[in-house]
């Protein structure tokens, strides 16, 4: 797996995720992951429009970035992400708790408020 | 800097220790020329040299008289009659030689002269007797022509016998006596007192042999308290009309003899290297020739002339360095060559710590270096090291005729190199042995830990309870569960019991990731899950409130964020209605004969453990008598093929909609069990496989 960073305005921190989501993806980007979202950045947008499979660990790294962001009083958000990605993260109620956007303005409105 | 680098590198080299105090021990002994047997392997690698560059034969001013066979045939037997010897020498003298020298020695008086033979005529007439006794005798005749001329007899060295003196020429000594340097001799065999007289130059024939093998000749030694020039050296003395030959010496020992205007270099004992070169019988002038005076005259004129024997069984043919066996006069002959062609050889002084630090460079070559080098390349620098060594000493041979021991640093560097070659095979050996202890262990470690997680797998297994056992006699449910975990341990989890009377309680959960941390979390959630169910305020609670309720417990210590999505069922038995919550679950299927399954598709929030707070929705559903309600976790839909194909819900979709009438909640079970296994065949469970089925029965 890859990860990317970019600043948007608002302060907002665009994370763009790329490549399977399963144990051996995520093993190469948690702890990227986990410095790009931490302290002091509050709002957060990954992108998931280049991730073709999401397993429980990936839903795992999503969470624990979350939640991280969350104690802080942050928002971190999915966008765009693939329709099978969809469906697990749906399935799993996972977007009841980390919401997912498909229009970008819409997301950083969203995680600047 | 540098000098610190290297000296704490060679303290830190402990292995090295042993390797380097003994090659400084070994260069010790090298230096006191203490190495056993060290001075065999020197002497046989300076043949070599001359094997591989003998020396050529530039001029020729020695000519040997050889009282060969031919002459013995001609002449009789010897010991000729010294009459005949004077004629001998009368001849040569008259061809105007430099010097004569004798390689004979005529050490009792010649018993064929005629006074003597009158002694062996029992009955002589006194007159005749008197007559012939004033005849001059034999050895008169040979002192006669002896003294006529520069001629040199011989005497031989003995170790034993008292202190005796000899006639020697004037020795000139330059630098401290020599006497004691050089190789003494207490007494000699000398010749008889008239030849002895006679003679204009006297000389010592002695030459030490080794094993048979002349290849040192002292040039000078002394007899008793008489220092002699060697037969070659008082040769050149006569010639060059000196009155006296010089020896030049040192602290050190004797540096070089000759005479006037020629020094040649010796070794500190007074001894040369005689540097051969092959038997050539061009050399030798047969003695009969000469007295029958059929020879040149211009053959001899000017030479230097050694008068010896060739004849077989009259003297020990020693062989040269080049392993030629030559009579012993030829190697007088080289000698002398080889003084006039000014290729003397010479093992200089310096050589012995040339070849200490020689020594000193290679074996810290190999104590040091080579441990930190590969091993193929150990060999190229073994090749060229050797090669060069070589090389080297055989180009210092031939171009300066200096001698140079390379064979004893070549042979400590492969010796040394073999030693820590061995030295490493014996510590390879120790360390595999070491290795394979570890590995016996690891594995002894690794089968216990292969019985313990089987008794975790029993213990986990143990606290699932057996649905078709449990509910056997509740005749209002059919009810089947089962779990295949992917390792030995799973995180998968089910559970039913009755809540009171009529109402079933039933989850069906699966923890995220696998192994020993998925498990242990799977027996907290469903301990934790259970015991909410089972408070007594719960009675009443929906199972949304329930699902909150156990949230909050499983997430209150989950520092490594792990997470179980889970279906949380009460049915009520009396009614068939289905009051659930789906926490991030794949959706149940409701399958019944003659239809296509359908998906219960309530969803009620994410995982539990996923959001502390989070309100969980409750749905609910009316079951019909014909439906069965089958639950399964991801380990089904995604079991994997060895084609990595995913078996998938609409396979199992599929499967479930093609149910019988008759069947019941084990064999379906059993069915999608065997379907999934027939389908991933033999490829390894990617996660664990867990099915409920629930049939209400009104």
């Amino acid at each position: 797996m890859n990860i990317t960073e970019e600043q948007l305005i608002n302060d907002v921190t665009k994370i763009n995720l790329s490549g399977r989501m399963d144990i051996e993806g995520v093993s190469h980007i948690e702890t990227k992951f986990a410095d790009m979202t931490a302290a002091p950045r509050k709002g957060i947008i990954v992108d998931m429009s280049d991730v073709p499979y999401m397993s429980s660990i990936g839903i795992r790294a999503l969470l624990i970035n979350a939640k991280s962001v969350a104690k802080r009083g942050g928002k971190l958000i999915l966008l765009n992400p693939e329709q099978n990605v969809k469906n697990v993260l749906e399935t799993s109620g996972i977007d009841q708790i980390i919401p997912i956007y498909s229009d970008i303005n819409e997301a950083i409105a969203k995680v600047s408020s | 800097m540098l000098v610190k680098t290297i000296l704490s590198k060679i303290l830190h080299s402990v292995r090295s220790w042993p390797a380097v105090s003994g090659l400084l021990l070994l260069v010790t002994l090298h230096l006191f020329g203490a190495i056993p047997y060290q001075e065999t392997l020197r002497t046989f690698s300076f043949d070599l040299y001359q094997m591989a560059f003998p020396r050529e034969r530039v001029s020729a001013p020695v000519m040997i008289v050889d009282i060969d066979e031919e002459s013995l045939k001609k002449y009789g037997q010897w010991p000729w009659p010294r009459s005949l010897v004077a004629q001998l020498l009368a001849r040569v003298l008259d061809m105007d030689p430099a010097a004569v020298a004798f390689d004979i020695i005529m050490p009792e008086p010649d018993r064929t002269s005629p006074c003597q033979i009158t002694k062996y005529m029992p009955g002589i007439d006194q007159a005749l007797v008197a007559k012939v006794c004033a005849l001059p005798g034999n050895d008169a005749l040979l002192a006669k022509q002896i003294s006529k001329g520069n001629v040199v007899l011989g005497v031989a060295g003995i170790d034993q016998g008292s202190q005796q003196e000899v006639r020697a020429p004037p020795m000139q000594s330059i630098g401290p006596d020599p006497k004691n340097m050089m190789r003494h001799f207490n007494s000699a065999l000398t010749n008889v007192e008239e030849l002895d007289a006679a003679a204009n130059g006297h000389a010592i024939l002695s030459a030490d042999v080794e094993r048979g093998v002349v290849r040192k000749i002292p040039l000078t030694a002394s007899v008793g308290n008489t220092v002699l020039p060697a037969l070659s050296l008082e040769m050149l003395r006569l010639a060059s009309g000196n009155p006296s030959f010089i020896v030049k010496s040192s602290d050190k020992g004797i540096e070089s003899v000759g005479v006037k205007d020629l020094s040649i270099p010796t070794q500190a004992d007074g001894s040369i290297w005689v540097h051969f070169s092959p038997h050539d019988p061009t050399r030798f002038i047969s003695a009969a020739l000469i007295l029958e005076g059929k020879l040149d005259a211009e053959i001899i004129n000017r030479k230097l002339v050694l008068i010896g024997f060739s004849g077989l069984g009259l003297v020990d043919f020693p062989s040269t360095a080049l392993g030629e066996r030559v009579p012993g006069v030829e190697i007088h002959a080289q000698i002398l060559e080889s003084i006039f062609d000014g290729t003397t050889l010479q093992r200089p002084g310096w050589a012995l710590w040339v070849e200490a630090a020689l020594m000193i460079v290679l074996g810290l070559l190999v104590a040091l270096a080579f441990p930190n080098m590969r091993a193929s390349l150990h060999v190229v620098i073994l090749l060229a090291v050797t090669a060069a060594l070589i090389a080297g000493g055989l180009l210092i041979f031939r171009q300066y005729h200096l001698l140079v021991d390379v064979a004893s640093p070549t042979l400590l560097f492969i010796v040394m190199y073999g030693a820590t070659l061995t030295d490493s095979l014996i510590r390879e050996e120790i360390q595999l042995k070491a290795l394979e202890d570890d590995l016996r262990k690891q594995r002894e470690q690794a089968a216990k830990a292969q019985g313990e997680m089987e008794a975790a797998m029993r213990f986990q297994m143990g606290i699932l309870p057996n649905a078709s056992l449990t509910f056997r006699n509740e005749h209002r449910v059919d009810i089947a569960a089962k779990i295949e975990p992917a390792k030995m341990v799973g995180g998968d989890l089910y559970d039913c019991f009755m809540l009171d009377e009529h109402r079933l309680f039933f989850s069906v959960g699966d923890v995220c990731g696998k192994g020993i941390p998925a498990s242990l979390f799977m027996v907290i959630s469903k301990t934790l899950c259970k015991s909410v169910a089972m408070q007594d305020d719960m009675q009443q609670m929906d199972v949304g409130d329930l699902v909150r309720k156990a949230n909050l417990e499983i997430s209150r210590d989950n520092s490594e964020m792990l997470f179980v999505t889970a279906f949380i069922g009460i049915l009520d038995l009396r009614t068939g209605m289905l009051n659930y919550c789906n926490a991030g679950h794949e959706k149940p299927l409701l399958a019944a004969a003659g239809c296509h399954p359908k998906e219960l598709s309530g969803l009620s929030g994410p995982p539990i453990s996923t959001w502390e707070d989070f309100e969980y929705k409750t749905h609910s559903y009316r079951l019909s008598s014909q439906e069965f309600l089958c639950i399964f976790t991801d380990g089904a839909t995604e079991a994997f093929n060895l084609g990595q194909e995913e078996f998938g819900r609409p396979r199992l979709i599929e499967l479930l909609s093609n149910i019988e009438m008759e069947t019941n909640a084990d064999s379906i079970i059993k069915n999608t069990f065997s379907f999934i296994h027939n389908f991933v065949s033999g490829a390894d469970p990617s996660d664990d496989l867990t099915m409920m089925v629930i049939k209400w029965k009104s």
